[in-house]
């Protein structure tokens, strides 16, 4: 694997796109791509709050301790510098002990950064009465200084000019032990990572436990030992709140109430935004982007809410620590050494490199914000939930191609709607699809069902028409018995013919297609159903071409047991009427009757076979499927509306048939 | 005595090989070409045994003679042949239970059968 070059990235695979790290990265320097969260190296300043705030650990930064191992075992003099913060991390070590142990993993000394925070606290001191009403922002938190080169590079001019206590202590190891050595600063900060090149590796507190537990040094097995010098006074206090200004022994300084303290993300940058709005001109800023390095990334373990509480208790450890240092310190010898080192140079400068975001017109603005819903003031909800502050934030973040659309949560819940409207359509298609393949399924098993009854019915009804025939051969001098005897056969033959139509049915046979007057058909169904007196039928025929194609027995079955039906619903009366009508190259039937209707539920199961509302013995439930089945082999299409619900309107059923004229022109 | 035998059909080429096979066999026959004649000849006279197609006239003449055949000489045995069962859409057999209560035929046979058979049937049914 090639070696990690950026500070802070993002294992993919571990992200759960929750936004929390976009929210808390005071740099927007989180991208959103692909519904993954990118850190952009160029707008990174490994502060580190992304890490301390993701609960998948899907944040992490890069690991150094490899570079440790081999500059160790590639140069005599490896110099190890421990962060004034230490104390908080390794509460139960006893300094010596972890002096001791960090020597152990080859270091020919180890000493702390805190001799380089009291020089650097003077040069502080200094600058400030030199520049007495020039106010300054401090510089010794590198993830600050490279804020303000990114994002606010009008400031670069106010950020105190001086190196951080740890590149200073590396100056000062320089000057006494020669430019051969090599140096390695251990402490709570992943900025301290690329801060600067007189540093040859930086590695957090965590990647120390690992190198520990790689060579399997622990305090039992170590010879405890004081750190080397120089030693340091107060700038053991350093890494805890307003530690500069103690640091600088400034209590009684008519400056102390010039300095204000801004630390974590979101103090520091309201600090810097009324800096720079000018509200606070005349103070001194002394900004961290942790809660006090003490908080830094590289503490461990790591999670940033649950050690909250134990904020306060690193804070004491470290106060102990410097308590201690100071009652044994040899004043003589560190008055010696400062005045010795102070001899050094201590500035640096700043390159400022603006790469805040591009601020676009307020009409694209008003674009992206519309594209997500977003129409009028009273839309822009604010609500956080996309890592932006505000709605208009995320907006500047799209057009920047920092972030998407579907970040936002009220956007992407409405989405989501939208995707159920729209799911809930295809499934209504799918259902109606459905039903067609059950209507056609219905007619494969009705078409099998036909052909055993019909073969079932045939020689009955042979039998009849026989006999009957016979019967009435035999009352040749009868007249009476000899027509009723006709009637039966006349019956019977019709019977047959039917039989024969379900047989040609379950053949898929074609419909046996003549040329009907279809008003005489209606007129003649009608005619053969008996007809309640308390039922009104009225039939509005064709007014032009009343001629069709069609098979007149089928038809007439159709007719027929759709008007018997309609007078079934009726039992208490009511209107039949029969509405005939040319579309086209179709004829619509309408037949509508004003009676119970038919129940919701029962409307879709209307044409499976053998269902039936009435009692048993009155239908056979083949009606409406045969009706289905004749229409459908004519191609034309049946549909059926009904209201059951007297609360609905009038109740009453509909039967509509369309069926095409077949007519050759 | 030569028994008689009555054969209906309305094919006149069926009706005279089938003719000429019965005289081989060693009977009288008697021929008439539908219901209608059959129906005139029975009248007076009575066969040892009757041999009617089915579809004549009417799809079911072979049934409507048997049946009057039956009622006038009910110990007359009747065979009805016919080509293929389908041709009416009706199947039926004269063993069945059912059947037999409407179909007033002893015997139920293919047109196509081979004479030896036929002839054998002819004997079983006469007794002899
Ligand atoms: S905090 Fe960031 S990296 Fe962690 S899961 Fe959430 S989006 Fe992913
Ligand atoms: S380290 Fe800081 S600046 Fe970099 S991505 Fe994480 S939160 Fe943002």
């Amino acid at each position: 694997m090639a070696k990690q070059t950026k500070i802070v990235y993002t294992i993919k695979e571990r992200c759960r796109v929750c936004y929390t790290c976009v929210r808390e990265c005071p740099a927007k320097a989180i991208k959103i791509i692909n519904g993954q969260a990118e850190v952009l190296d160029e707008r990174c300043i490994t502060c580190g709050n992304c890490i301390k705030v993701c609960s998948q650990d899907a944040k992490v930064f890069r690991i150094d301790t490899g570079d440790v191992l081999e500059i160790i075992e590639n140069n005599e003099q490896v110099i190890a510098m421990v962060a004034p913060s230490f104390p908080a991390e390794f509460e139960n070590i006893d300094y010596k002990v972890l002096a001791g142990m960090i020597r152990q993993l080859g270091f020919s000394q180890v000493v702390e950064v805190s001799f380089g925070a009291d020089l650097i606290a003077l040069q502080y001191k200094k600058l400030l009465h030199d520049t007495e009403n020039q106010s300054k922002i401090s510089s010794d938190c590198p993830a600050i200084v490279t804020f303000i080169e990114y994002y606010h590079p009008n400031l670069v001019p106010y950020l105190a000019p001086i190196v951080s206590p740890m590149v200073a202590m590396g100056r000062v190891l320089r000057k006494k032990f020669g430019n051969q050595i090599k140096v390695v600063f251990i402490g709570p900060c992943i900025a301290k990572k690329d801060e600067s090149s007189e540093i040859d590796v930086a590695i957090t507190f965590r990647e120390l436990r690992e190198l520990f537990e790689l060579k399997g040094i622990n305090p039992e097995n170590t010879v405890p030992c004081d750190f080397d010098p120089p030693h340091s006074g107060k700038g053991a206090v350093f890494p805890i709140s307003r530690g500069l200004l103690q640091t600088m022994e400034m209590e009684e300084d008519i400056l102390e109430g010039n300095i204000i303290v801004a630390e974590g993300r979101s103090a520091f940058q309201e600090a810097i935004k009324e800096f720079e709005s000018g509200y606070i001109k005349d103070n001194h800023l002394e900004l961290l982007c942790c809660e006090g390095c003490i908080m830094g990334p590289g503490m461990s373990p790591y999670p940033y809410f649950a050690s909250n509480a134990r904020r306060y208790q690193k804070r004491s450890n470290v106060s102990k620590y410097a308590a201690v240092k100071l009652e044994n310190l040899d004043k003589e010898q560190w008055k010696k050494d400062i005045e010795e080192y102070s001899k050094l140079d201590f500035s640096r400068t700043f390159t400022p490199s603006d790469r805040s975001m591009l601020r676009p017109s307020w009409k694209e603005i008003e674009s992206v914000l519309q594209h997500m819903g977003k129409f009028s003031e009273k839309d822009y909800l604010d609500c956080a939930a996309c890592g932006y502050e505000s709605c208009v934030d995320h907006a500047v973040a799209i057009i920047n191609g920092l972030a998407e659309n579907e970040m936002c949560l009220p956007f992407t819940i409405e989405k989501l709607h939208n995707y159920i409207r729209e799911l809930n359509i295809s499934n209504e298609k799918l259902d109606n699809a459905q039903e067609a393949l059950k209507q056609s399924e219905k007619l494969a098993s009705l078409g099998q069902l036909s052909a055993g009854i019909a073969h079932e019915l045939n020689n009955p009804l042979g039998v009849i028409t026989m006999y009957s025939n016979i019967l009435k051969d035999e009352m040749h001098d009868n007249k009476i018995i000899q027509d009723d005897l006709q009637l039966i056969v006349d019956q019977a033959d019709r019977c047959k013919k039917i039989v024969g139509g379900l047989l040609n049915f379950a053949r898929k046979n074609q419909v046996n297609f003549t040329e009907l007057d279809l008003n005489k058909l209606i007129q003649h169904s009608v005619s053969s159903v008996i007809i309640p007196s308390n039922v009104n039928v009225e039939i509005k025929f064709l007014k032009d071409d009343p001629m069709a194609m069609a098979d007149r027995d089928q038809m007439t079955q159709v007719f027929s047991n759709l008007i018997k039906n309609s007078i079934d619903a009726m039992p208490d009366g009511g209107n039949l009427s029969i509405e005939m009508q040319s579309k086209g190259s179709d004829v619509i039937f309408n037949i509508i009757d004003t009676g119970t209707g038919i129940s919701k539920d029962n409307l879709g199961k209307l044409f499976t076979p053998f269902f039936t509302t009435k009692p048993i013995g009155k239908g056979t439930g083949l009606g409406l499927a045969i009706i289905y089945g004749i229409v459908k082999m004519h191609k034309g299409d049946v549909t059926v509306s009904s209201n059951a619900d007297p609360n609905a309107g009038p109740t009453g059923t509909t039967f509509k048939i369309r069926l095409p004229r077949h007519r050759i022109e | 005595m030569k028994k008689i035998i009555l054969i209906v059909d309305d094919d006149m080429d069926y009706l005279y090989q089938m003719e000429l096979k019965v005289k081989g066999f060693g009977f009288e026959v008697v021929t008439a070409e539908g219901q209608q004649e059959a129906e005139r000849i029975i009248e007076t006279f009575k066969p040892d045994l009757a041999i009617l197609d089915l579809m004549m006239e009417n799809e079911d003449s072979g049934f409507i003679l048997a049946y009057k055949m039956k009622r006038k000489y009910p110990e007359v045995p009747i065979i009805i042949a016919t080509a293929v069962t389908a041709e009416t859409g009706m199947t039926f057999d004269v063993r069945s239970e059912g059947d037999r209560q409407w179909i007033k035929a002893d015997l139920f046979l293919d047109k196509g059968i081979r004479a030896d058979q036929l002839h054998r049937e002819i004997n079983k049914l006469l007794k002899i």
